[in-house]
């Protein structure tokens, strides 16, 4: 696990304190830390030989180096050589029965006794105590041995179990003071560390919760698009159902009834008919996800509203429909791609008029086109009196693909502003005159 | 003879549609949208509505409402190109729900299956 606390470093410094000849002298020490997550002690750290041996060899350098306890605590523990003693108590743990406070102290392991007493328990000889673990005895046994818990926030936290058994010398009431006092200062310190790993676990948690946050979001973008593609796809597919349905239908019938002539014309004209709507709808669909480049030429807006207005006149007045033309005679003109901006007026004569084809006979049909010149800038407007945008629809039209109507791809208006944009211009919609509707375009005069 | 209302504002559907049903012996009247479909319920008394969903004005599933509110026993099949709607109406609206396609049978289909169950129903 990573740490930046060097929570070994502490062990060590502890460790050093109780054993080394400038501190308290212990022969060996181990050091154990509460896992309350898994309910026991375990091993954490041992100093000091294994065997008289290593005793003799350990003290006989000590003495010649005479090394302060400075010094002891500077030098790290060394990983790559394990002590025998380290290897020994390596993976030793002993369950933390949850025993009630009254039969704390009737505990027969003497390290549980001193951790839930909190209190120092001295052992006479280990030896005679069956309930410590087997590796445990076979390094204390038959000396006396001192167990002194460590203490933070009244609560345990760990133990220190330390004896003399290659010195043999009596472990003094002084000693046991002096490490109680020790236990005090690393209880405090080994509750510091828990809590800053605590702290640490925290912040990795809240890392890996921004981490999966941002994972969640990026698919719930990526599931957004899916479902504005799934709304496009449902759309296209309508457009295109309805001409096959009325092809296939015919084509049908033009094999079960081939010898009636006038029929079989009939039909195949129908299924021309339907066959060019399929080719308008792939041709919109084409312009709008490949656009041409306009040809820009001086252009008068004038004259391309006038041929639009003599066009469309009949089905003006078949529609109802009064046509208010408002043209500056001194309108300058604009670069622009006439042929493109003869697509974008068509677009929103269309609109003008199918806006009002729902209005109740009473009601005023007025469509007005009008021409300005506003500073820098060419305006054209075209205003309906029809049914009307609603505020909440407004900000959407220009939206590929998004429409209230009943028939169409939703891609007309995003064409307008697609070229318009192309040409350095600018559209808005407003609600004027109220209920009905404005398109209001501004195009940069030619220099 | 069964009589089908058809109600579509595609005329070439309409016409389309018009042709199978009659082919298949039934006596067929048509309305270009849900206005004109109310009317003709009342002068010529249908004996089913094949009903069209998209249409501008007053849309297939306004028309259905009105139709129920003239006459709640009137079966409806609803008909359109939208595949999606078929989860939402077909059972709790409509007597039926059709996606339109080229081939024609499973309307008929649906127009007889229709038509018998309103005959068990009536005795």
């Amino acid at each position: 696990m990573e740490e930046s606390v060097d929570f070994d470093g502490l062990l060590h410094a502890i460790l050093t304190c109780v054993t080394a000849g400038p501190g308290l002298g212990f022969n060996r020490a181990v050091l154990f830390i509460a896992d309350d997550q898994r309910a026991q002690l375990t091993a954490a750290m041992a100093l000091g030989p294994l065997s008289p041996e290593e005793a003799g060899e350990t003290w006989a350098r000590l003495a010649t180096e005479r090394v302060s306890l400075d010094e002891l605590l500077q030098s790290k523990p060394r990983n790559g050589c394990r002590s025998a003693l380290q290897s020994k108590i390596e993976g030793l743990s002993i369950p933390l029965d949850e025993s009630s406070p009254d039969t704390e102290h009737d505990h027969r392991n003497p390290l549980l006794r001193a951790y839930h007493s909190r209190r120092v328990v001295k052992i006479i000889d280990a030896a005679t105590l069956d309930d410590i673990p087997p590796s445990l005895r076979e390094v204390f046994g038959g000396t006396e041995v001192v167990c002194v818990p460590l203490v933070a926030k009244e609560r345990s936290v760990g133990l220190i179990v330390a004896d003399n058994a290659f010195s043999r010398e009596p472990i003094g009431e002084d000693r046991i003071q002096l490490l109680q006092l020790l236990a005090m200062l690393a209880g405090l310190a080994l509750d510091n560390v828990r809590t800053y790993r605590q702290v640490e676990r925290q912040a990795q948690q809240l890392k890996r919760t921004l981490e999966e946050l941002r994972t969640t979001q990026e698919q719930l973008i990526h599931n957004e698009r899916l479902a504005t593609v799934g709304a496009v796809v449902a759309r296209v597919s309508h457009e295109i159902r309805n001409p096959l349905t009325t092809i296939g239908g015919f084509a049908r019938m033009l094999s079960a009834h081939p010898d009636e002539i006038e029929r079989v014309a009939r039909n195949a004209e129908i299924i021309v008919d339907e066959v060019e709507k399929l080719e308008a709808l792939l041709k919109e669909m084409l312009d709008f996800t490949s656009p041409k480049p306009p040809r820009l030429e001086p252009t008068d807006l004038n004259r391309i509203i006038s041929g639009l207005a003599n066009i469309h006149r009949d089905e003006l007045s078949e529609r109802g429909v009064l046509l208010k033309l408002e043209l500056a005679a001194d309108l300058p003109g604009v670069l622009a791609d006439r042929h493109q901006l003869q697509r974008v007026f068509l677009n929103l004569w269309q609109n003008a008029l199918q806006s009002m084809d729902d209005l109740g006979v009473e009601r005023v049909r007025q469509l007005s086109v009008r021409t300005w010149r506003d500073g820098g800038t060419v305006r054209v407007s075209f205003s309906d009196s029809g049914k009307g945008i609603p505020r909440t629809v407004l900000p959407h039209v220009f939206t590929p693909f998004f429409t209230t109507k009943q028939r169409g791809t939703g891609l007309g208006l995003a064409v307008v502003k697609k070229i318009i944009d192309d040409h350095q211009g600018s559209i808005e919609v407003t609600i004027e005159p109220p209920p009905g509707t404005s398109f209001i375009i501004s195009l940069p005069i030619t220099r | 003879m069964a009589r089908i209302l058809i109600v579509d504002d595609d005329d070439n559907q309409r016409l389309l549609y018009r042709e199978l049903l009659e082919e298949e012996g039934y006596d067929v009247v048509e309305a270009a949208d849900g206005r004109a479909a109310l009317a003709r319920i009342g002068d010529t008394a249908p004996d089913v509505v094949v009903l069209d969903i998209n249409m501008p004005g007053m849309d297939g599933l306004q028309t259905l409402t009105r139709i129920h509110d003239l006459d709640r026993r009137l079966p409806v099949i609803l008909h359109s190109a939208y595949a999606a709607y078929r989860e939402q109406y077909v059972s709790w609206i409509a007597d039926a729900y059709v996606t339109k396609s080229s081939n024609p049978d499973e309307l008929t289909n649906t127009v007889r299956a229709v038509l018998a169950r309103q005959r068990d129903a009536g005795g």
